[in-house]
């Protein structure tokens, strides 16, 4: 399986590859499309506007996306030629991932996806971009957050983000979670608050 | 007993003691972590136990998992549909999950297995405590006290003699359930149940597919999985095997009799992936040597352009199509709804390339009948198969909605009786008589209906003979033409009545039939239709003799013909005694004075017969007459032998006169007094029903005895 990894942000494209190697050595890791005349099966391709200045985004969508899985990402917002791109290979990740280390939820959706190309055949037309554009990271955040408080554990931080603003009974005036002694009651209250009340305002 | 807890975050609960910790496994999908488990309980001997599961839904069990992708429920699936584990598959489960069930559902419908028998579902925390968890659980049957032993026992874990309720169900439902766009795995899995049901597997040997077509087969060892037993788990089988089968085979060797010898085209994107096979193993008893041939068009047919962005080449490339399929001459077109797969998949069906196609083929063969192949179970394509631009429709089974509300097995004999029905006699005798009609509308020179021709007139009140004259109009072939039509359109929607309520297709006695029988006037009213227009046809022609004195006209059943005054007889004139025979068809069925009516489809298809024969009889010898009438009318009596037929046609539009008139019947060409040829026909027509009334004139007896003693011998 042949990776390649389309980011003009270098921390972060260091960081893809590695992950990427676990899986396969055939990575491919290039700032700008137009550097190098890439081929590959699946492909990781920054679609911020720092891209777009140095690559034609709709060009390179189109280039790889009759063959490849596209995975598509961002750190401020997605350009319109990617999010409007409504091809069954090409998949936008809904949240930003930042440029330096990309987070525990995209990691996960990249492995996810580069160990289930082999059996693509098998998967339906959609399962792609149900995987990676309908991923869910406020859902994701909470389960986590939840599992954490039960095992008595600090749950991570950028998990904790996410909720802060959506969730404000959960949280005390220093944006603390707001724990009791006992793990389980912690997580009934929380759980409560989590899957049985409105979000504060809407997730962007 | 066995306590088995399946969850990476490693909550305490109460009462329960883990296994080995779970974080010794790694994989990196989740059926590889199935089996590395499995194998580790088994090496521990945990596997033949009574045992319980402690699954937490959202566990994390590879590393590309996220929590929300419910890896515990996959799990449960696993285990419940994997031969090889013992006992395991009955064990049973409580599954816990932050989420409430409803949620679970809705964002993931295949997780269906949550309400399954032997499954406890318990929502976070409160399932922490276990006591407490399955009290809440069953506190609606209001055991608020229960012990984890009773309700252990009452889960009927520790009690062999009374195990409780563990009634296993194989779990149904599963999230491949695709949508139209994208139906390859629906189609395999469809294609591959349809051939379990046609070998009579019950239980097949995911491991040795090497029956199966090849398409099929690749597709099978790819879901050599957990997937293929999930599906397999939801098969819908009528029945034992056996009995089916029984069933079956009558009805499919009445097809491949009915196939033999035909020609069928067979128009699908997807006729390699196993349908193509299924078709021609349906269709020939010895495939090695098929009576009966499948033609598909090339792969480049196939590649049609693109609809909406290029319109012309796609109609052209369809027209191309048509003149393909109708160069092959088929007896039945198969076709597929959406030629163009995925990219019209949300295509309107009366606009998907299929229906293109079939209308296309329909402009130059119109009664060609077209047997609707698809997936879709749309509202509209139902609409679509009840509509003339085809003549039934198949739902090919799949997965999910495309389902089906029978068994595999059902559809497969639904599928032969309904190939049997369109290739049956019905629709080749349509077809024959639609070539007729395709050679009267290209005939270039005249028809006698066409031709000024001068008759013999009667006798009238002692007056000497007299000439008939035909005066034909201009635009007469058109006008018989469009009577023509809308004959042949008559009795293709009697045949697609038959199908769609009364006459179940031969051998299948209750699939595809309605419980609704339609009442017999229904039909008649068809029928009566029918025979009107037939009497219409026959009037039209024959108000080109207007000179006639007897007019022509229905009244008394008389046609025209005159009063031989020497015999004291009525003679007919040649071209009346068809007329004649087709006034008799339809007064014996529309003006019955009980109301009532005994026609069959043969008398309507026999009516027909009769028709064409009547209208493309060839009179070559037939010329005006000149001079003295008595003299000319003798003269033309005595060529009257000389009128033939046009060879070889009879027999084509005459299949039912043959099988079903008990005495023999045909039509003969003389010639100078001689037989020349039987089966050929000319005007001369001879059966058991008219011989006695046909007051023949006295020359023409023994030709007439001659003929029949032939035909009797023949």
């Amino acid at each position: 399986m042949k990776v390649a990894i389309i980011d003009c942000r270098e921390q972060r494209r260091s960081y893809l590859k590695k992950v990427a190697k676990h899986v396969t050595d055939d990575v491919t890791d290039v700032a700008y499309f137009r550097q190098a005349d890439v081929r590959a099966e699946v492909v990781m391709l920054h679609v911020g506007d720092d891209q777009q200045a140095h690559d034609n985004i709709e060009q390179v969508l189109a280039r790889f996306r009759d063959q490849s899985w596209v995975v598509c990402y961002y750190g401020g917002a997605p350009v319109a030629a990617a999010k409007d791109c409504s091809w069954p290979n090409v998949a936008v990740f809904p949240a930003s991932v930042d440029s330096i280390t990309p987070g525990e939820d995209f990691v996960r959706t990249i492995q996810e996806v580069l160990a289930r190309w082999p059996e693509r055949a098998s998967l339906t037309d959609e399962w792609f971009r149900e995987t990676v554009t309908g991923f869910d990271s406020v859902l994701e955040a909470k389960l986590d957050v939840l599992a954490a408080v039960l095992k008595d554990r600090t749950p991570l931080a950028d998990r904790l983000k996410r909720l802060r603003r959506l969730y404000r009974k959960a949280f005390d005036n220093n944006g603390e979670l707001i724990l009791n002694p006992n793990a389980v009651q912690s997580a009934a209250r929380i759980r409560n608050i989590f899957f049985n009340e409105e979000p504060w305002e809407q997730d962007e | 007993m066995h306590i088995e807890l399946l969850d990476d975050c490693g909550f305490h609960w109460e009462d329960v003691e883990p296994h080995d910790p779970l974080s010794t496994i790694k994989a990196d999908d989740l059926a590889s972590w199935f089996w590395l488990w499995a194998l580790e309980r088994r090496k521990a001997d945990a596997l033949g136990a009574d045992g319980l599961f402690l699954i937490h839904a959202h566990g994390r069990f590879t590393s590309g998992a996220h929590r929300q992708d419910l890896q515990g429920i996959e799990i449960l699936k696993h285990i419940r549909l994997t031969p090889g584990l013992e006992t395991v598959n009955t064990w049973h489960a409580i599954v816990y999950s932050f989420e409430p069930l409803e949620q679970i559902l809705s964002r993931k419908p295949g997780s269906l297995i949550l309400t399954s028998p032997g499954v406890t579902f318990l929502r976070l925390p409160a399932a922490l405590a276990l006591r407490n968890a399955l009290v809440h659980a069953y506190s609606q049957k209001k055991w608020n006290s229960l012990s984890l032993t009773e309700i252990l026992a009452d889960l009927g874990m520790n009690n062999p003699a009374a195990p409780g309720d563990r009634t296993f169900r194989p779990y149904v439902a599963s999230d491949y359930t695709p949508p139209d766009s994208a139906h390859q795995i629906s189609n395999w899995w469809g294609i591959y149940e349809m051939y379990l049901a046609f070998s009579g597997i019950e239980f097949p040997e995911y491991s040795r597919p090497e029956s199966l077509p090849e398409g099929v087969r690749n597709f099978v060892l790819r879901l050599d999985s957990k997937k293929a037993r999930w599906l397999e788990a939801s098969r819908v089988s009528s029945g034992a095997a056996e009995e089916r089968l029984a069933e079956f085979t009558p009805v499919r060797l009445e097809l491949t009799r009915t196939a033999a010898g035909k020609t069928i085209v067979y128009v699908d994107d997807e006729a390699d992936n196993g349908w193509l096979h299924l078709l021609n193993d349906l269709l020939n008893q010895n495939v090695a040597t098929p009576l009966c041939q499948t033609v598909v068009p090339y792969a480049e047919q196939l590649r049609l352009p693109d609809k909406t962005n290029d319109e012309k080449n796609y109609k052209l490339s369809v027209k191309e199509l048509a003149r393909w399929v109708n160069r092959q001459r088929p007896a039945l077109l198969i076709l597929d709804l959406r030629l163009l797969g995925a990219r019209e998949a949300y295509q309107d069906p009366h606009e998907a390339s299929g229906m293109d196609l079939a209308r296309e083929v329909r402009r130059r063969n119109p009664y060609l009948p077209i047997l609707l192949f698809t997936a879709s179970n749309k509202a509209e394509t139902l609409l679509i198969s009840r509509s003339l631009d085809v003549d039934d429709y198949w739902m090919k089974p799949g997965l999910g909605e495309h389902r089906g509300l029978r068994s595999r097995e059902d559809d497969l004999i639904a599928l032969a009786a309904k190939l049997d029905a369109l290739l049956g006699e019905d629709y080749s005798w349509l077809q024959r008589v639609a070539g007729e009609l395709r050679a009267i509308e290209k005939r270039r020179d005249a028809h006698w209906w066409e031709q000024t021709v001068q008759w013999p007139g009667p006798e009238y009140q002692g007056a000497s003979p007299t000439l008939d004259t035909q005066h034909p109009d201009k635009d007469i072939r058109k006008q018989v033409l469009s009577l023509l039509h809308p004959i042949l359109y008559t009795t293709r929607i009697i045949f697609r009545l038959n199908e769609m309520f009364g006459q179940p297709a031969r051998g299948a006695a209750k699939v595809g039939s309605s419980r609704y029988i339609p009442p017999e006037s229904l039909v008649k009213t068809f029928r009566d239709a029918l025979f009107n227009q037939v009497g219409q046809l026959i009037e039209l022609v024959h108000d080109l003799s207007r000179d006639d004195p007897f007019g022509c006209r229905t009244s008394n059943g008389i046609l025209g013909g005159y009063f031989d005054g020497a015999k004291a007889s009525f003679v007919f004139r040649r071209r009346d005694w068809w007329a004649f025979r087709l006034f008799a068809f339809r007064n014996q069925h529309t003006h019955r004075s009980d109301g009532g009516s005994s026609a069959t489809d043969n008398d309507v298809k026999t009516a027909i017969s009769d028709l064409f024969a009547w209208l493309t009889i060839a009179r070559i010898q037939v010329q005006p007459l000149p001079g003295d009438p008595a003299k000319e009318i003798a003269n033309a009596m005595a060529a009257t032998p000389k009128l033939i037929w046009r060879k070889g046609r009879l027999p084509e539009v005459y299949p039912v006169l043959r099988l079903d008139v008990g005495d023999p019947t045909g039509v003969i060409t003389a010639k100078n007094s001689e037989v020349e040829l039987a089966r050929c026909g000319n005007e001369l027509a001879v059966d058991s029903r008219f011989r006695d009334q046909f007051a023949m004139r006295p020359e023409f007896g023994p030709l007439v005895e001659k003929s029949w003693a032939l035909l009797r011998g023949s």
